[in-house]
């Protein structure tokens, strides 16, 4: 092609010099779009297809989790497993399909209670999604890893504990505080250990994350929240307060009221916030709190 | 002569290619953010937050001037959207229909003796309506005189007992989980910088169906108009805004629906009367402020589709609404030219602001030139018709190519139109946009640049349907636009 193609239009040196480097645009761009008008059909025939033979997995897998969660004898459970060994196997090789499996596990699991939950955690131990979440949980990408850790603390797998309580205090705030939350439900209050070692600051959403777990622990057997009222990080120590203000420990009222002249605002207001919830009938001045 | 059109043509083709790697790199950056995001987010438990005593207070600030056929809806809807611990204040800004008397008859209201602080100079206030139904217990109605919808944000700021306040349309539907998500950004941070700011996608509820407030049905809509801004606003909430967060160079957090941080808020002077673009303006002089006290911050925004709102579909109410953006750029971009490539406000002077200059604003009147300048080579027959053509098929097919990868984002995160006819309507408009939507777009912010000159002001009339309920045969009305904008998807 010509920059000068119709007769007696003008000659632009400029013109000249560009063409080539247009028209290759224009065909990369064609191109392209091109591709991406295919793979985003492409993309929906995989889906659709994902999708079915995750249907077909999941209502296969559940005659099995259901034999297993409600085998009344040891012999039963045995066989179930023995059969769930062999299905699994098979399937566990489809990184998806073994994602949907663990789902589909955890699911039941979390629906159930007593020896069915156990049921269900042995078939998941001994089977190879325990392997297979093991594995996951040594590989170098940390949303793989933190997986795992969210999966074994679903299927309180305790004897894995150890293996979790490295990552508290990762460098990656994210697996950090997907350990951290799975620790505190496996281990309960002792779970909060990592709370002595953290360098960094507690998110006030992980805070929230956190209390919802302790809140559903029995209150009796609670520690002293005040262990952490001398942590460096002003965050850890604002996360004491609120523990110690929710779980009504009267007995540390004396240590929060250091914290009614602290230079910290937002300890300052919980202080006093929870001092006036923990000693009823004992107002604070709070003319110089002001709302964090 | 030859010489010195070959400089403009330089110029303009320059000023293309700058456009098009600007809007490539931002697609780049977009697209890896949104993948940071979800992965990061899979691991997110929305629902604790939902009972948790921990959960900072909300107010939802909706500004309404006649309303009377949606308002009873639309509060109902946002009081019973997912959070607990909020509060819902409608500020009734004048309005001269039956609004306030619909509320009052349906929520139980009772006008109480309740001072309002004045951190904010507004209008005056006539009355403030509490219910006498627990169950509404969470409404605030303020009845104000008439002062538009900045004027009613702020008498809504004052008003508000919460840390964290969003300002929302009240014709917007939201899902019902978005104030978990929108709050969450404020609460994750381990580091010192505060959070100012929060946005979150705004999306094109023409052609879906909503009941009870809930939309029950994601479709395409099935005309033209809508159905291009629904492209639009993919291109622009997907393939821009993530972007921008990463940068930190974040301008705009629409006016459908955003969450600041009150305090920064009233310290920065809540919102201005002096533009017609008051969203824009707000976060930009937040940040400003932010900038010039040296505290460390951020504004950021999240990829979910968490409002849905009705987009005109006429031209006439497209070129008003687009005319009366292009003006708000620009009077926020004046109110606000200290910033332009001064280092003392970061990326925010460096990067943002001569970007929105070059893109947003100076991006029309080159186009306009542009075509002024083709019909005048034309007429004197200098005009490389070749090479000419040559030129439009480059522009098209980036068009075409640009909106092609939105689709590709839309498909690989939400996935929200999930018929295939919805996806060969998509790729219809994407063929057709180029030709016939982007040059009213460019004909419209023209027309806007011309008004602002002409010093008009107003807001012009918007026409709004009823999403959904149109298909249920209940009349279309009218309302005029002191009230609320659509949310600007640039």
């Amino acid at each position: 092609m010509t920059a000068v193609g119709i007769e007696n239009s003008i000659n632009y040196p400029f013109a000249n010099h560009i063409e080539t480097i247009v028209v290759f645009s224009i065909l990369v761009f064609t191109y392209s779009s091109l591709i991406v008008f295919l793979s985003v059909i492409i993309l929906r025939m995989r889906k659709n297809r994902y999708d079915k033979h995750a249907e077909i997995v999941k209502s296969s897998l559940n005659g099995i989790l259901m034999s297993a969660a409600f085998a009344s004898t040891d012999e039963e459970l045995n066989d179930v497993l023995a059969k769930a060994k062999t299905e699994f196997t098979r399937q566990v090789k489809n990184s998806g399909m073994a994602l949907v499996m663990i789902k589909e596990v955890l699911t039941i699991h979390s629906s159930l209670s007593g020896q069915s939950k156990n049921n269900l955690s042995r078939l998941f131990q001994e089977t190879n999604l325990m392997s297979y979440t093991l594995r996951n949980l040594r590989n170098e990408n940390w949303h793989v890893k933190a997986s795992a850790i969210r999966v074994l603390a679903q299927i309180n797998a305790e004897t894995h504990i150890p293996k979790i309580e490295k990552y508290a205090v990762h460098n990656n705030i994210y697996l950090q505080q997907v350990a951290q939350i799975a620790l505190v439900n496996l281990k309960g209050y002792d779970g909060l250990d990592f709370l002595g070692k953290l360098k960094n600051a507690l998110s006030e959403w992980q805070q929230i994350h956190l209390l919802d777990i302790l809140r559903r622990l029995d209150r009796e057997k609670a520690p002293d929240f005040s262990q952490w009222l001398s942590n460096k990080e002003d965050s850890i120590k604002l996360f004491s307060i609120r523990l110690i203000h929710f779980f009504q420990q009267g007995y540390n009222s004396d240590k929060l009221e250091e914290f009614t002249h602290s230079k910290n605002l937002a300890l300052r207001n919980e202080a006093v916030a929870a001092l006036e919830k923990i000693r009823p009938g004992v107002h604070f001045e709070t003319s110089n709190t002001v709302k964090p | 002569m030859i010489l010195t059109l070959e400089i403009i043509i330089w110029i303009i083709f320059v000023f293309c290619l700058l456009i098009m790697t600007a809007y490539l790199l931002l697609a780049y950056l977009s697209y890896k953010a949104m993948r940071v995001y979800f992965t990061k987010n899979s691991f997110t438990n929305y629902s604790i937050i939902l009972n948790s005593p921990l959960a900072p207070p909300l107010s939802l600030i909706s500004p309404a001037y006649n309303e009377s056929k949606s308002i009873v809806d639309n509060v109902r809807t946002q009081l019973a959207l997912h959070y607990n611990n909020f509060e819902v204040i409608l500020v009734n800004d004048g309005s001269t229909d039956d609004s306030l008397q619909k509320l009052i008859s349906n929520f139980h209201l009772e006008k109480k003796d309740i001072k309002i602080p004045q951190h904010l100079p507004t209008k005056e206030i006539l009355g403030v309506y509490k219910s006498s139904n627990p169950a509404y217990k969470r409404l605030t109605i303020i009845d104000k005189v008439n002062g538009g919808k900045s004027d009613a944000l702020n008498a809504g700021l004052n008003a508000s007992t919460a840390d964290y306040v969003t300002c929302i349309d009240v014709d917007c539907v939201l899902e019902q989980d978005a104030l978990l998500k929108m709050i969450k950004p404020f609460l994750e941070r381990t580091d010192k910088k505060r959070v100012i700011a929060s946005g979150g996608v705004v999306r094109i509820a023409n052609g879906c169906i909503i009941e009870n407030g809930k939309l029950v049905k994601i479709e395409v809509p099935k005309s033209f108009l809508p159905r291009v801004q629904v492209l639009e606003y993919i291109r622009a909430f997907l393939l821009g805004r993530m972007a921008w967060s990463r940068l930190d160079g974040l301008l705009l957090i629409s006016g459908a629906f955003g969450l600041f941080d009150k305090d920064i808020v009233i310290k920065c002077g809540g919102y201005t009367l002096k533009t017609v673009s008051e969203d824009m303006e707000l976060v930009v002089r937040m940040r400003r402020y932010m900038h010039e006290n040296k505290q460390e911050y951020i504004a950021t925004y999240i990829p979910d589709p968490l409002c849905w709102t009705e987009v005109p579909d006429s031209y006439k109410i497209l070129g008003n609404q687009r005319s009366r953006w292009s003006r708000g750029n620009v009077e926020t971009l004046w109110i606000h030219k200290g910033i332009f490539f001064n280092p003392k406000y970061g990326r925010l002077g460096m990067l943002s602001y001569p970007y929105w200059f070059v893109f947003e604003f100076l991006a029309p009147i080159i186009e306009a030139v542009g075509i002024v300048f083709t019909f005048i080579l034309a007429y004197l027959n200098l005009i490389n018709w070749n090479f000419f053509f040559l030129l439009l098929l480059f522009v098209y097919t980036f068009a075409i190519l640009f909106s092609m990868l939105a689709i590709m984002a839309e498909e690989e995160t939400f996935h929200e139109y999930k018929k295939m006819s919805d996806y060969f309507k998509l790729i219809y408009s994407v063929l057709l946009e180029p030709t016939f939507f982007h040059p009213f777009i460019t004909y419209s912010a023209i027309r806007g640049y011309i008004g602002l000159l002409f010093g008009k002001k107003s807001w012009g009339k918007m026409t709004r349907k009823g999403f959904g309920q149109k298909k249920k045969g209940e009349e279309e009305f009218t309302r005029t636009m002191a009230g609320t904008p659509n949310p600007k998807p640039v």
